[in-house]
């Protein structure tokens, strides 16, 4: 009857509602920049920065710090902040060059690891 | 270059943590997103279609949408339901990175916001039907005509429609940190393979982004509650005073109907919003991760507590009916004599027993007063 019938499929959408939303739950939020570090870090540590603008999810302005394991918020207003970015900049320059030539005499994977290597050392 | 690593992690870890802000991944707010949410969204989600379904079945078969308060009470019920449908595909879409592509995300998000906009300004509707067969009844005759009603729900769509184009044109489907990242190493081995999508606001104008950022939620608190809320007050509050001066049994229930209405929707609707504009206020001011989190989780839950509202609805709207009750009773016995008449096979006695009701039903309407659509 029909009844039956709706009944049954209430209980399959009811049941298949439940599965979707308990199996497949793992909403991931972007991470925002929410405030600034005081202390700056030593330039030398630094491996890059990436900017974060208010124009997407995120509500603040800031400069990310990428550093080994670790992402320091800084303002992008600060002196020290833009400093920090402009000697990213030399690092990248100079890293090109010291890249491209270690490509050029070794051409296997190993100079891969041996480039990131030196990376630390500068 | 050990010694300099060294340096670094006593430095991070130890004693200047609280100087270093790292990006806040917000950890008590996610173990929420998967652990509690899922639940009470499934538990709304599945509330919600099952009595809206059952308002919008029994105006559909049983009852034609006879007056502007059935037709108000069958459109709360079809935004309702559009409302609760849309959750979880918005909640699937979440989870998998929003794998349906970006036009999933325009219309899932427009028309959360559509439907969010018409319930809201419709149950406003709903209030100023009743505060005109009350309070201005000798006059309210031409007012609450059906084609009337027909051409007010049609433009409440189109408002809302028209409300709701800001978050169709400024939500998209977009990969957060897709070219902002400016890594030192090796830039060719950036691994396109693991793409992270989010359905959010996205303007690149740097300058006018902050306003449309604000706006959205600000159109959603001005139409999307406050507009209704001082509505439903002004109505309900000249509703309330009309009925407490005619002495009549029938009117004191009508009154605690009139106040779980208003009550209801307070509770349900207020404190997400006072979140909401607590976020919008303070959107653009620096705050710590910790704070940030727990507001967070404070809103995520206030915002379930709104959601329920439209799993209420029907029952405060629809079910408090006298009418509506005895339709509903109908599909139920309906269903019963179906099954029963496919055992066993004798038409004459469910041809009886059909007027038999229809003439109890007749008695019932007549004696009922016809303009009051929440007698209880």
């Amino acid at each position: 009857p029909a009844c039956r019938k709706s009944k049954a499929c209430l209980a399959a959408a009811l049941c298949s509602l439940l599965f979707l939303s308990t199996f497949l739950s793992s909403a991931h939020s972007a991470s925002c920049c929410l405030s600034y570090s005081r202390r700056r870090p030593p330039c030398k540590l630094l491996l890059g920065y990436s900017i974060q603008t208010i124009t997407g999810s995120c509500d603040l302005p800031a400069v990310i710090l990428h550093l080994p394991g670790k992402f320091l918020c800084a303002d992008p207003s600060m002196r020290w902040t833009q400093k920090l970015q402009l000697c990213v900049e030399e690092k990248k320059k100079v890293e090109k060059k010291k890249f491209s030539t270690l490509r050029n005499t070794t051409s296997d994977k190993g100079s891969q690891f041996l480039g990131e290597g030196l990376r630390f050392e500068m | 270059m050990i010694k300099k690593m060294d340096y670094l992690e006593e430095d991070l870890a130890g004693n200047f943590t609280f100087d270093y802000e790292e990006p806040c991944v917000y950890s008590l707010n996610s173990s929420m997103d998967r652990k509690v949410l899922p639940f009470v969204h499934s538990i709304i989600c599945a509330l919600g279609l099952v009595g809206n379904s059952l308002v919008i079945i029994t105006y559909a078969l049983y009852k034609r949408a006879k007056s502007m308060t059935d037709l108000y009470l069958l459109n709360v019920a079809i935004a309702d339901l559009l409302f609760v449908l849309s959750l979880p595909l918005i909640i699937y879409n979440e989870i998998t990175s929003w794998s349906m592509g970006w036009l999933s995300c325009k219309l899932l998000r427009g028309s959360y916001s559509v439907n969010l906009y018409s319930g809201m300004l419709l149950l406003g509707c709903i209030s100023i039907d009743r505060y005109l067969a009350i309070v201005q009844a000798r006059r309210s005759f031409r007012l609450r005509s059906l084609s009337y009603s027909r051409l007010i729900c049609a433009l409440i769509w189109v408002f809302a429609v028209l409300v709701s184009i800001p978050t169709f044109y400024f939500y998209q489907r977009y990969e957060p940190f897709e070219n902002s990242t400016f890594f030192l190493p090796n830039e060719e081995e950036n691994e396109p393979d693991d793409h992270h999508y989010v359905c959010d606001f996205k303007h690149d104008d740097r300058n006018l982004a902050p306003y449309f950022k604000v706006m959205i939620p600000s159109i959603q608190l001005g139409v999307g509650f406050f507009l209704p809320l001082l509505i439903m007050i002004f109505c309900y509050t000249s509703i309330i005073v009309t009925l407490m001066k005619a002495k009549n049994f029938q009117r004191h229930k009508a009154v605690r109907v009139v106040l779980a209405v208003v009550v209801v929707f307070v509770i349900c609707h207020l404190p997400y919003n006072i979140s909401l504009l607590y976020h919008t206020i303070n959107m653009f001011d620096v705050v710590k991760c910790q704070v940030a989190d727990t507001l967070k989780v404070t809103q995520n839950a206030l915002q379930a507590v709104a959601y329920l509202h439209c799993c209420l609805n029907p029952v405060l709207y629809a079910f408090v009916g006298v009418k509506f009750r005895n339709h509903f009773r109908r599909i139920f016995r309906d269903l019963f004599c179906l099954s029963k008449k496919y055992m066993t096979q004798r038409r004459f006695s469910r041809v009886t027993s059909d007027m038999y009701m229809s003439s109890i039903r007749r008695s019932v309407e007549g004696s009922g007063d016809s303009n009051l659509s929440f007698t209880m």
